[in-house]
């Protein structure tokens, strides 16, 4: 499906009854004219410094039809763009205006504006959109009337085509004449020329999340972004499943989202009812858990009136729009003595056991895995945050196997391990038995799932690879597996060798080169050939020092 | 693109100036001339309404209405109008000619709280001061006599109208009611007061506890202020009557501070939020510290008492000498007038403000600089204009140099207590962070131990670095250091006191 396609179908979808409206720059009639607007009252784009202020914009060739390596497919194929000269002598609300044909009429419900930005690369700050219009019962009243200034929650990427989305609301009396796209929010002072910008796709529709994303589970703001309030901090994540203890993951409170899917998930299975509850200092905050059943890179969050659908991502939730995931009223006062209770929710039967994207967010009555956006009511300014981790869905009972040339890993009753199943979560002992003449360095194991792919499936840590060496073996050569590793799949290589040749102690320099000192810890005959156990047995002399091949 | 007709063609290129053949976009190359040589703007920039506002700095808020004979801070809107009864008219005069004498340039007089009862004859609603059988009651105009009085004393003025009504049958009825027929017309009518307000405040509460509303005595809430009060159109309308009116709060012109304790950030930025604000913020949205001066609440209560000169001094060598406003509370009692005891610490504040911050010795001090802006054709930026008390020159760096340093220079040694610098904000907030020092002698310095990161409009520096001190340093120079600045720094005025 082409991606123009794929936008109908989004916006189809997402629409809900309402009908969307767009702009395409495909056809004259869909806007009455564009130009550009400035809010800054000295502009020359507005005191006459800048006379034709037309020529600023333009309708031109789509500069970037290509098909993109994370999306596998052109994100905007269609032919016609608008282009923006941004100038330098704007300010840094500078925009294209866009006049509309028929005014956008929002009545009491948030809807949202999608745009299509391009900027050249080495551009990368925020966007803006802005409204001009006016009331519908004020007959007077000017259509300049600056309505909303909404900025994008984070900076687009540069040189690729970025679906940006605005939330906007209006009072009901107010219909919108013009839009006013800026897609450069950063003070121009230090400019000496000016870029183009290119635009194009504007939707006005239903739909809150990005029609595409050109990165895997996005969020509506900076991912380095700094708590901007003293006195809300999210700190503590804890799950309870039935029967079993809680698994609590603190982190730092640096950045208002954390990635811990590297270093920490959360362990259950098909069935399991978990509780997740979210340590939040600071009141009037919900809680919301998400889990990327489908592996495809968001969270796509389903309602059924006013809970979760089956297959949700958003899987629970304290408040949205008055009720919890349970369908339960509540004021959305969800903080009860520093604590969030996210209703319990349950792990799908049949879920295929791996490693899911989990997030959870403390935020104010958003529905958006991304946080919330509208101006008034922003995770950021709220003091909200977000943690991804990832949830280990798994069997009783995980593979382990072993494959290795030059000698057997065995199980500890001297049967060999090929493969055989074990309990999740157990430690698990093996015996190394290497092939007459070799010895083993130790093994490596990697676990967790999919190991013949690829580590990262969409930025989830699928699986981890992990060097034991010989030394950490007991004397009867044994070793234990951790538990810990064994949360998937284990796979074990054991590492068998001819031998250690000839060596000298690791610590002794053999010689020395002009103040260059030489390490090699191994030991040569006079033709330069690195000796090994299969080299002549003797006695060698190097360096004033005695080895020994027996 | 659609193929055009011909005429069609020939209408959108004469409408549009567009180049509807063109396959690519062909840039313009535009050059403006600079026969000034001004530095380019840092933006975000002020608007010309909120430099006048800044310019206000100190300014008084009048809590007077229902609650002051009540005894409550927050009214249920269900009082009944006979309860509002001032033992005397209401004399906003006497309130701005009191605020006036400790240095305050303007007032903001409370004339609806969330109660809903209008101390003016409004159309909007019957709860107001004319359906009261107190015959001082039917006197009270506070917008028309407090609008007066300020134009007579030469101070600025503004008004505060709680939009949240808990009176009103419509607030948070779930329609537009309330907004079209009661908030907005209450609005219009108070700009219509006067052209010359320049301020117009709007608390944001969003409602949640019961109110009268009507009788229905209900809890009611709403939960987007800035559509439900249509604020885009709100502020669209008054500054059509009252051009230099900046909308407070919700109407997004200038922002609370943060706290109510009367103080800013040491590095606070006129945009972005709090006390801190945000250096990366992208429109202005200067700080305002709304404090109280007396011991109870917002509103009169019997057996308060007002803080002390030197109380409210700090309090304002934290605000206003932070780059914010300071709007600083004085309640009238149930006389309609200000309690004698605050008239007498304004009185003292006033005295302290003139003894510790009226007399400027920069002018007399020999000024060097390591670098001035090259001048335009009729202006310059040397660094005298720091000192020539004129807000419309200032000293500039030329293009790409961010660091800078000011030298000042007595013939003697002096007591110096206190360091002001403005920045020319009108093209943007600048300066990241500087350094002060002093030295009886150029050659041994000693560096200020305040903290000193950002500017902005004002930046007043305790050189004994605490602002809770009044210590003098003995110095024959002073150094100022701009350590870092987003652009070329412009200061418009040094002061030293």
């Amino acid at each position: 499906m082409k991606a123009k396609h794929i936008l109908l179908a989004i916006s189809l979808l997402g629409s809900a009854g309402l009908q969307a409206q767009s702009i395409s720059f495909e056809k004259e009639d869909e806007y009455t004219s564009l130009s550009v607007y400035d809010t800054w009252e000295e502009s020359p784009f507005r005191t006459g410094g800048i006379s034709d202020i037309h020529r600023y914009v333009a309708v031109v060739d789509n500069p970037d039809k290509e098909v993109d390596e994370f999306l596998g497919t052109a994100p905007n194929p269609t032919g016609k763009v608008l282009a923006l000269q941004r100038s330098r002598y704007g300010s840094n609300t500078f925009g294209a205006r866009i006049d509309l044909p028929q005014p956008i009429r929002l009545g009491t419900a948030t809807r949202y504006v999608h745009v299509l930005i391009y900027k050249p690369e080495g551009e990368t700050t925020p966007v803006l959109l802005t409204a001009l219009g006016k009331r519908t019962d004020w007959p007077y009243q000017s259509r300049e009337a600056e309505q909303l200034w909404v900025k994008s929650a984070s900076d687009i990427v540069a040189g690729k085509w970025n679906d940006v989305v605005f939330p906007i609301s209006t009072n009901p009396n107010v219909e919108l004449h013009s839009l006013v796209v800026v897609p450069d929010l950063s003070s121009p002072h230090n400019r000496t020329t000016d870029f183009v910008a290119y635009i194009d796709e504007i939707e006005v529709s239903d739909n809150s999340l990005p029609r595409y994303s050109l990165s895997n589970y996005p969020v509506n703001f900076d991912k380095g972004q700094a708590y901007t309030r003293t006195d809300r901090r999210f700190t503590k994540i804890s799950v309870t499943g039935a029967g079993s203890s809680a698994q609590t993951i603190s982190f730092g409170t640096q950045t208002v989202y954390r990635d811990l899917t590297q270093t920490h998930f959360i362990s259950a299975k098909a069935g399991d009812v978990l509780t997740v509850k979210l340590s939040q200092s600071g009141v009037w905050m919900s809680g919301y858990v998400y889990v990327d059943w489908g592996n495809d890179g968001k969270f796509t969050p389903l309602l059924n009136g006013k809970v979760p659908a089956d297959g949700s991502d958003l899987v629970s939730f304290t408040h949205i729009d008055g009720y919890n995931s349970k369908g339960a009223a509540t004021n959305g006062n969800n903080v009860s003595n520093g604590v969030i209770t996210c209703p319990s929710f349950t792990i799908p039967q049949g879920t295929p056991s791996g490693v899911y994207r989990m997030r959870c967010k403390v935020d104010w009555n958003c529905a958006d895995a991304g946080g919330n956006v509208a101006s008034d009511n922003t995770l950021i300014a709220n003091g909200g945050g977000v943690v991804d981790l990832l949830l280990n869905v798994h069997d009783d009972e995980v593979k382990i196997s072993s494959n290795q040339l030059n000698g057997d890993v065995l199980n500890t009753d001297s049967t060999t391990l090929v493969s055989r199943l074990i309990p999740y979560g157990k430690s698990h002992t093996i015996l190394m038995a290497p092939a007459p003449g070799f010895t083993y360095k130790g093994i490596v194991l990697r676990h967790g799932y999919n190991l013949d792919g690829e580590r990262f499936v969409r930025d989830n840590m699928q699986w981890t690879t992990d060097t034991i060496a010989a030394s950490r073996f007991r004397e009867d050569n044994t070793f234990t597996i951790p538990a810990s590793y064994v949360n998937g799949e284990v796979r074990i290589e054991g590492l068998f060798d001819i031998g250690t040749g000839v060596q000298s102690p690791a610590s002794q320099a053999l010689s020395k080169e002009g103040t260059a000192v030489v390490t090699d810890e191994r030991c040569y005959d006079l033709s330069g050939r690195f000796l090994t156990s299969s080299s002549p047995k003797g006695i060698y002399i190097q360096n004033n020092k005695k080895y020994i091949n027996n | 693109m659609r193929k055009l007709s011909i005429a069609t063609a020939v209408m959108c290129l004469s409408a549009f100036s567009m180049n509807l053949s063109a396959q690519t976009f062909t840039m313009v190359d535009e050059t403006l001339p600079s026969p000034e040589n001004e530095p380019a703007p840092v933006h975000p920039v002020p608007s010309k309404r909120q430099l006048m506002w800044n310019e206000t700095e100190f300014y008084a808020f009048f809590h007077y209405g229902m609650n002051t004979y009540t005894n409550k801070e927050w009214g249920n809107g269900g009082e009944d109008p006979n309860t509002f009864a001032p033992t005397k008219v209401p004399n906003p005069r006497q309130w701005l000619t009191a605020v006036k004498a400790a240095g305050m340039k303007g007032g903001i007089a409370v004339v609806k709280h969330h109660d809903g009862f209008c101390l003016w004859p409004t159309a909007t609603t019957t709860h107001n001061v004319t359906s009261s059988s107190n015959a001082n009651a039917k006197q009270t105009n506070i917008p028309d006599s407090f609008a007066v009085a300020a134009r007579d004393l030469g101070m600025k003025y503004g008004f505060y109208v709680s939009p949240w009504d808990r009176n009103s049958q419509y607030w948070g009825d779930g329609t537009s009611n309330y907004t079209n027929k009661v908030f907005l017309p209450q609005c219009v009518e108070l700009a219509k007061f006067g052209d010359d307000q320049f301020e117009m405040w709007f608390d944001g509460a969003t409602g949640g506890d019961q109110g009268y509303h009507g009788g229905a005595w209900e809890a009611r809430s709403i939960s987007n202020a800035t559509t439900y009060y249509d604020v885009p159109n709100l502020r669209d309308t008054v500054h059509a009557i009252s051009p230099n009116c900046v909308m407070w709060g919700v109407g997004d012109e200038a922002r609370w501070i943060g706290n109510e304790q009367g103080w800013a950030g040491e590095t606070n930025w006129a945009m972005g939020s709090g006390e801190y604000g945000s250096e990366t913020g992208w429109y202005w949205k200067a700080g305002e510290s709304d404090a109280k001066a007396t011991s109870a609440g917002w509103f009169w209560h019997s057996g308060e008492s007002p803080k002390s000169a030197a109380e409210l001094f700090k309090i304002y060598l934290e605000t206003v000498g932070r780059n914010a406003t300071l709007i600083l509370n004085f309640p009238p009692d149930k006389s309609g007038e200000l309690p004698a005891t605050d008239v007498k610490v304004l009185q003292e504040l006033g005295t302290m403000m003139a003894n510790r911050l009226g007399t400027d010795l920069a002018p007399q001090a020999k000024l060097t600089v390591s670098e001035e802006r090259a001048n335009g054709a009729t202006r310059n930026y040397a660094i005298r204009n720091i000192t020539d008390q004129d807000k419309d020159t200032y000293w500039a760096t030329n293009d790409g140099t961010t660091t800078a340093t000011i030298t000042m220079e007595w013939d003697a040694v002096r007591d110096l207590y206190y360091v002001s610098l403005m920045e020319y904000i009108r093209l943007g907030q600048r300066v990241k962070s500087f350094t002060i020092e002093t030295s009886t002698d150029g050659e041994h310095w000693t560096k200020c131990p305040a903290t000193t990161t950002t500017i902005g409009y004002k930046r007043i520096i305790p050189l004994c670095g605490t602002t809770g001190s009044y210590r003098p340093v003995k110095a024959r120079l002073l150094r100022i250091t701009i350590t870092d600045s987003k652009a070329c720094p412009t200061l418009h005025t040094v002061s030293v006191y």
